[in-house]
């Protein structure tokens, strides 16, 4: 026995110095420690993904917390209008192909670098390398003086200052330095990088010199913890102190019962300047769906009211792609589709759809109306609705067989069309149905893209609202879309965090943390 | 028996290789577009068509499947398992980078799984049928059907949540390895203990035993002396079979307890299709569970004289 055991000692001290040499000769291995929590004005953060490696090219795509060590030109307020913020003013010329802002002078970047127009023109050139294409139609950017700027654009492009206006790719201004053309993790924002353990943690500590005022909070932690019931019991635990920012989102179900803790505050927010929409998609260019009828009866078909049981507290269903409370949403859109089955049956017996051999599935030419919706598990909302959407159509007769993918095989299923009917999110709103600008967009039409080049390019506002009605006006009355919702972002956090404000945006929701405090 | 483990490190190449081969195609047989999942872990989801092309080229998807495979052996011939196509870091760095983790985890897992059943499957075998051999059997039961998920989330309510004695989740000291590993040991205990059990009292039921017992000496020697150590053969074989499904069922508990380990590293990979990562770590885990089975024979020739390798 004792040979036994002194038989597996051995090995599991062979194998876990194997591990622990080579771990030193290929990568130092990070101190497997979190870092010491002190009763001070610190806030823990529970963060779903991490960011996997420090990159440049990272510095645009952390998950919403960006906005608290970068700052943009401009940002978008609490009603969703674009408001200055690191240009004191700025101008639309030539009919919009010419931009310039003024910059607040004396903003220094937090390493004590100050804030120019050359800063802002390298930063802005820098973010182009490594790319394959600018996302912007621009062709040049000016540094006039000290603190005036230009960008000048190909075309005519309004969206432009709302695209500039997020604190990631393209409006992120970044340190320039000589040797590197941007120094990483350096901006004008409230806060400063200053430990990353990979795997792990990294933190950000208060911005001394923050132009906007004193940032209350010292320091701010975001662990890493993948799954989110787990975050909420880290929460529940007291060893985080807020929970759901960017894309760590909380469970539905998780909901109520932190509500109903005294311990906790619940804030629940739709975002003004890209709404999270999602949606179900129909193969309009195949039949069944290729008649119209038939997408209209489906959008009659669905009680909204049902869904809206079912998605609880994490989101709720919407006319159309943009919802209601966004700025700009088109009033003619509510209620287009009003829930009535007996319509429903009426536009597919139209249509030429009948129970002709009373089975309960509507027929045409011998062909059953048999369709898959398809789905991918890692969107929690997607099967719930799947199984309310397949009882309901059943019952004016519409077969639906629910199929679950993986994620990766899901986009492929997008990518190539190959579906009856499918999940997939809305993304940027005049990007996404814009056929020449899009990726994967799943309505095309010649109309639509007139349109939104009016809304892009012309120089009356009036005439560019006009087109933005109209563009919302044809996807809904065309259907192809038969369920729209918007998901709410859900913050939980710690009722000692105090003068927590959120602004409504989907990448700088965090922006005013700096005026919070423990 | 130099010359059995010689051979069975050839035999093991032999595994490797094949073990590359089926994963190589496996992976490019897999529906879903890798360099379109790469552009959007890149740059997002509003990628558009030219950078998934242009990620495409980078990544040298457009050469001929059989051509890419000989390029990665060629690297891994050199000691270069490469670079994870989604963070650029090198392979074998994030390998042993997490290698520890799950090491310590399953490691400390298995540990739970024989103290825990060793002894109490020996007392159930010599009291059988009695008060504590239904309950050690209904408890068996119990961990064996317990789904690991489950458990997980009912330790850290009651330990970490409601008696705060415990961290929820994350990798530090012990006191952060203790549910973890509690989890992932728990079915793992049930099996051995129910093993340990049938296999004492096999052992129990022999002549020698009874010849033992004849020369009068006590139950504790005959149990502890005479027969634990050829009962404790079955466990053994299966402790080697269970390192292989155990590193298998520690990628669930990896997520839940954020313990950033090889299992949820290759996971991860899977679902963005890093198909670099995806090679090095099954390649990793492959040669571990060959390994262990290694000792596990080694093992044998300690606990049974009678098993030796030398014709072999």
């Amino acid at each position: 026995m004792r040979k036994v055991i002194l038989a597996s000692m051995i090995a599991v001290c062979v194998i876990a110095s194997l591990g622990a040499g080579c771990a030193k000769e290929e990568a130092p291995a990070p101190t497997p420690t979190l870092p010491p929590k002190e009763a001070k004005q610190e806030l823990t953060i529970a963060v779903g993904a991490a960011i996997a490696a420090l990159r440049v090219e990272d510095v645009w795509s952390h998950h919403g917390y960006n906005c608290l060590v970068y700052e943009s030109l401009v940002t978008v307020d609490n009603n969703g209008n674009i408001e200055p913020l690191l240009a004191e003013s700025y101008e639309v010329l030539k009919d919009g192909t010419e931009y310039i802002f003024h910059l607040r002078k004396g903003i220094k970047f937090s390493d004590g670098a100050p804030f120019n127009a050359e800063a802002v023109k390298t930063s802005f050139e820098c973010m182009l390398e490594d790319r394959p294409e600018s996302p912007l139609p621009v062709q040049s950017v000016e540094a006039i003086d000290e603190y005036t700027v230009k960008y000048t654009l190909i075309f005519p492009y309004f969206p432009f200052l709302d695209e500039m206006a997020r604190a990631f790719w393209p409006g992120t201004m970044v340190r320039p330095s000589p040797e590197a053309k941007v120094t990483p993790y350096v901006g004008t924002g409230p806060f400063m990088f200053e430990e990353y353990v990979r795997l792990q943690y990294y933190t950000l500590v208060k911005n001394e010199n923050y132009w906007q005022g004193e940032v209350r909070l010292d320091k701010i932690i975001f662990r890493e913890i993948p799954d989110p019931h787990i975050m909420v019991l880290a929460l529940e635990a007291g060893e985080v102190d807020m929970v759901g920012v960017g894309f760590g989102r909380i469970p539905s179900e998780a909901i109520p019962l932190l509500r109903d803790n005294p311990q906790f505050v619940v804030h629940r927010v739709t975002v003004l300047d890209i709404p999270a929409v999602q949606y179900i998609v129909v193969n309009y260019e195949k039949e069944p769906f290729k008649d119209i009828r038939v997408r209209k009866a489906i959008r009659h078909a669905i009680n909204r009211e049902e869904v809206d049981i079912v998605l609880g507290e994490a989101a709720r269903t919407v006319d159309g792609p943009i919802p209601d409370d966004c700025p700009d949403f088109n009033p003619k859109v509510n209620g287009f589709y009003p829930y009535d089955p007996g319509k429903a049956r009426e536009l597919l017996a139209d249509a030429g759809w009948k129970d002709s051999d009373g089975d309960g599935i509507l027929d045409k030419g011998g062909k059953p109306f048999r369709v898959t919706l398809k789905f991918q598990a890692q969107t929690p909302e997607w099967s719930k609705i799947a199984k309310v959407v397949q009882a309901q159509l059943k019952k004016v007769g519409i077969d639906i067989k629910l199929q679950q993918l993986e994620w990766g095989t899901h986009i492929e299923a997008v990518q190539s069309y190959d579906f009856d009917m499918i999940f997939w999110p809305q993304m940027v709103y005049p990007m996404f149905y814009y056929s020449k600008r899009a990726w994967l967009n799943l309505f095309k039409d010649e109309e639509l893209d007139r349109q939104f080049e009016q809304y892009f390019s012309a120089p009356v506002p009036e005439a560019r609202l006009a087109a933005y009605y109209k563009t919302q006006e044809i996807i809904v009355e065309n259907a192809p879309m038969v369920l729209y919702y918007e998901q709410y972002h859900l913050l939980a956090a710690n009722k000692k965090v105090q003068g927590l404000e959120l602004n409504p945006t989907s990448w700088n929701l965090i922006q005013h943390i700096w005026k919070a405090h423990i | 028996m130099a010359r059995y483990i010689l051979k069975r490190i050839l035999i093991m190449l032999v595994v490797l290789f094949v073990v590359s081969v089926v994963t190589f195609s496996l992976i490019h047989l897999a529906p879903g577009d890798p360099a379109t999942l790469l552009a959007m872990a890149r740059y997002g989801v509003e990628v558009t068509p030219e950078q998934i092309e242009w990620v495409g080229r980078e990544m040298g998807f457009d050469a001929p499947i059989h051509a890419q495979y000989f390029i990665w052996l060629g690297h891994v011939f050199h000691g270069d398992l490469g670079a994870s196509l989604r963070t650029d870091q090198p392979v074998l760095s994030e390998i042993w980078l997490r290698l520890p983790a799950t090491l310590e985890l399953v490691f400390a897992a298995m540990i739970i799984g024989l103290i825990v059943a060793i002894p109490l499957g020996v007392i159930s075998a010599t009291r059988q049928h009695s008060i504590i051999d239904n309950a050690t059997m209904i408890g068996a039961l119990i961990g064996v059907s317990m789904p690991g998920f489950w458990l997980a989330l009912l330790l850290i309510l009651v330990f970490s949540v409601h008696l705060g004695w415990l961290p929820v989740c994350g990798r530090g000291g012990v006191e952060h390895l203790i549910l973890p590993a509690i989890t992932l040991g728990v079915s793992t205990a049930a099996i051995n203990m129910r093993v340990m059990r049938s296999s004492m009292l096999e052992v129990l039921r022999q002549d020698y035993i009874l010849t033992a017992r004849a020369k009068g000496l006590s139950q504790r020697v005959i149990t502890y002396r005479h027969a634990l150590r050829n009962a404790l053969i079955p466990v053994v074989t299966l402790t080697g079979i269970q390192f292989g499904i155990t590193i298998g069922m520690a990628v669930i508990i990896e997520t839940i307890f954020a313990w950033e380990g090889i299992g949820k590293l290759l996971v991860d990979s899977i679902y963005a299709r890093d198909f670099t990562m995806i090679q090095g770590c099954v390649l990793c885990i492959s040669a571990l569970v060959v390994l262990s089975n290694l000792l596990v024979d080694i093992l044998y020739a300690y606990l049974d004289p009678q098993i030796r390798y030398e014709n072999v």
